[in-house]
């Protein structure tokens, strides 16, 4: 049934239906081999490693050991950078859904015709790749001399130290990030049919009511794929971590990597690695399929409520 | 609507304000960065030609980013011709897979190359060079796929029909008609692979690191105007090879 289906639209698209050939295949060989050897067979071994008693790469492991994974629960450190490093992801999903919200809230009532030129800006966090970047913030942060605290200082609120802190790291992974929610924004607002926001305030809605009963709830699908993606985003980021936190603040990926190539220590690298993964994707899903969720019973709210308004 | 603007006002100029200050001090004619510079100098310029690990550095990356780039367009090509020409079964499981190691970490890919380079005794350098081809390639791929759908499937079988070889339409029939596809595909390929940092750093050689190696190993510890240089240079690349790159992607649009 669906093979004679797949074989209609092949012929609507006018393709020839080979499905049999080894054509494909050959072609595809070089890329899925390179998948294969240079992804997924290191992987293997990377948490293959996570379970080995020794510390050295070059050794092979004798037995199979959990060690590595109790050490996660039981020391400080690892416990420290895992809580921040959660901490850091939602302090960037908030952060950038909260300015990522007002640029395009604005873009959606200022009507403009030229959208694309003011979304060309947000690109250019992008273009710097993350070494400058970083440096940028860490010139305008440094304590007392940078601008931001010359101007703080100016102000009388005297100066904040950024540098080598939790927050000058989040503060440049929201300036990165923020255009990835800016997109994922806009996607769900480019289907919000105005009509239907003209149509509660013309019946008497308040702009905030208009914004939390009608505004918001169509947004959600595009809330929820922007703060995921700013979420994954951030977690793993090395270069500002190291940059912007100097050292000072414990986070995953400046741990993993001073774990391995600072004390050699792959064994308890891969496991802090392997199960900040596994866990930031079980915490992803989970709200992922709770948000959905949510949008489901929104929609179907609406639906109750349509026949309703209308008697 | 007054409020909405002066707060788009505020995030403009926290989006721009890093690139700002990097270009602004590189220009300091003090030996320390400030901002706004003071006076007008070109001095930073000159001195960071004469460093010895910048200069290596931006061989380095020329190099791995050229040779990804050719790995990238001649796989890219051939992936996605077998994705565009072809109906079977599995075909959006590997579309999907293709795209898989785009969006892992790339301080992960990094790990397990390193891991696997020690273990099976291949050298680091092409580790390195793997690792860029890996996360390269997804977006090479979807650049030509998207301009092999746009080529109209009927002039490869005239072509074929009136007898030409199949090398013969590839080169004088779908070459000439992709090309702006693979100039955008090659040019983001190598704008990726040069500002890779991760993978580059955990798999470094131990006397040159790349371009952007190099420069966070300074960043890390100081910042002063020659940096501030260095960056600005670093800017400037990006940007033109991303208008190279659009440009591409525009007349491959138009094509």
């Amino acid at each position: 049934m669906t093979a004679t289906l797949e074989a209609h639209q092949a012929v609507g698209r006018k393709q020839p239906a080979r499905r049999w050939s080894v054509g494909p295949w050959l072609l595809l060989l070089p890329s899925l081999l390179l998948i294969a050897v240079f992804y997924i067979i290191p992987f293997i071994g990377f948490a293959h490693w996570s379970f080995g008693p020794e510390k050295s790469a070059t050794d092979q492991p004798t037995f199979f050991t959990t060690y590595y994974y109790e050490q996660l629960v039981t020391s400080k450190l690892y416990r420290t950078a895992f809580l921040n490093t959660l901490k850091l992801g939602l302090a960037v999903t908030i952060g950038c859904l909260v300015l990522g919200y007002i640029v395009v809230l604005f873009l959606h009532h200022s009507q403009t015709r030229h959208t694309d030129l003011y979304l060309a800006f947000f690109f250019i966090p992008m273009q710097l790749s993350a070494v400058v970047r970083a440096f940028g913030w860490k010139v305008l942060l440094t304590e007392p001399n940078g601008l931001v605290n010359r101007g703080l200082s100016a102000l009388g609120l005297g100066t904040i130290p950024f540098v080598n802190t939790f927050w000058g790291v989040a503060i440049s992974l929201i300036h990165v990030n923020l255009l990835f929610m800016i997109l994922a924004l806009l996607v769900s607002f480019r289907k919000i049919d105005r009509s239907l926001e003209s149509a509660a305030s013309s019946l008497g809605a308040r702009s905030w009511s208009v914004f939390f009963h009608v505004t918001l709830p169509l947004s959600l699908p595009g809330l929820i794929t922007g703060t995921v993606v700013v979420f994954i985003l951030s977690i793993f980021e090395l270069v500002t971590a190291t940059i912007m936190g100097g050292g000072r603040v414990p986070l995953v990926p400046t741990v993993v990597f001073d774990l391995i190539l600072g004390t050699v220590n792959w064994a308890q690298g891969t496991a802090l690695a392997l199960t900040t993964v596994v866990v930031s994707l079980l915490l992803v899903g989970g709200y992922y399929l709770g948000m959905r969720r949510l949008l489901y019973e929104e929609r179907l709210g609406t639906r109750k409520a349509t026949p309703r308004g209308d008697a | 609507m007054a409020t909405l603007r002066f707060l788009v006002a505020l995030i403009y100029i926290f989006v721009l304000a890093p690139a700002v200050v990097v270009i602004g001090s590189a220009f300091t004619t003090t030996t320390y960065i400030t901002f706004p510079p003071e006076g007008f100098t070109l001095d930073w310029f000159t001195q960071l030609f004469q460093l010895e690990n910048f200069r290596g550095g931006f061989l380095l990356s020329v190099r791995i980013a050229a040779l990804t780039t050719l790995i990238d367009l001649i796989l890219g090509l051939l992936a996605a011709y077998a994705l565009v020409r072809f109906r079977y079964r599995g075909q959006n499981g590997v579309r999907m897979a293709l795209l898989v190691p785009a969006l892992t970490p790339s301080l992960l890919i990094g790990f397990a190359l390193l891991n696997f380079s020690i273990r099976s005794g291949i050298p680091s350098s092409f580790a390195l060079l793997m690792g860029h081809v890996l996360i390269t390639l997804p977006l090479a791929i979807v650049i030509i796929t998207q301009s092999l759908e746009r080529l109209d499937h009927d002039l490869e079988n005239a072509a074929l029909s009136l007898g030409a070889h199949e090398l013969e339409t590839f080169r004088f029939v779908v070459f000439p008609a992709i090309r702006p596809g693979l100039t955008a595909a090659g040019t983001f390929a190598f704008l990726l692979s040069f500002d890779q940092l991760p993978i580059s750093l955990i798999l470094k050689d131990v006397a040159q690191g790349t371009f952007p190696v190099e420069l966070f190993n300074y960043i890390r510890y100081e910042i002063n105007p020659v940096l501030s240089a260095v960056s600005t240079l670093f800017i400037v690349i990006n940007l033109v090879l991303t208008v190279i790159g659009l440009l591409a992607v525009r007349r491959a649009g138009s094509a």
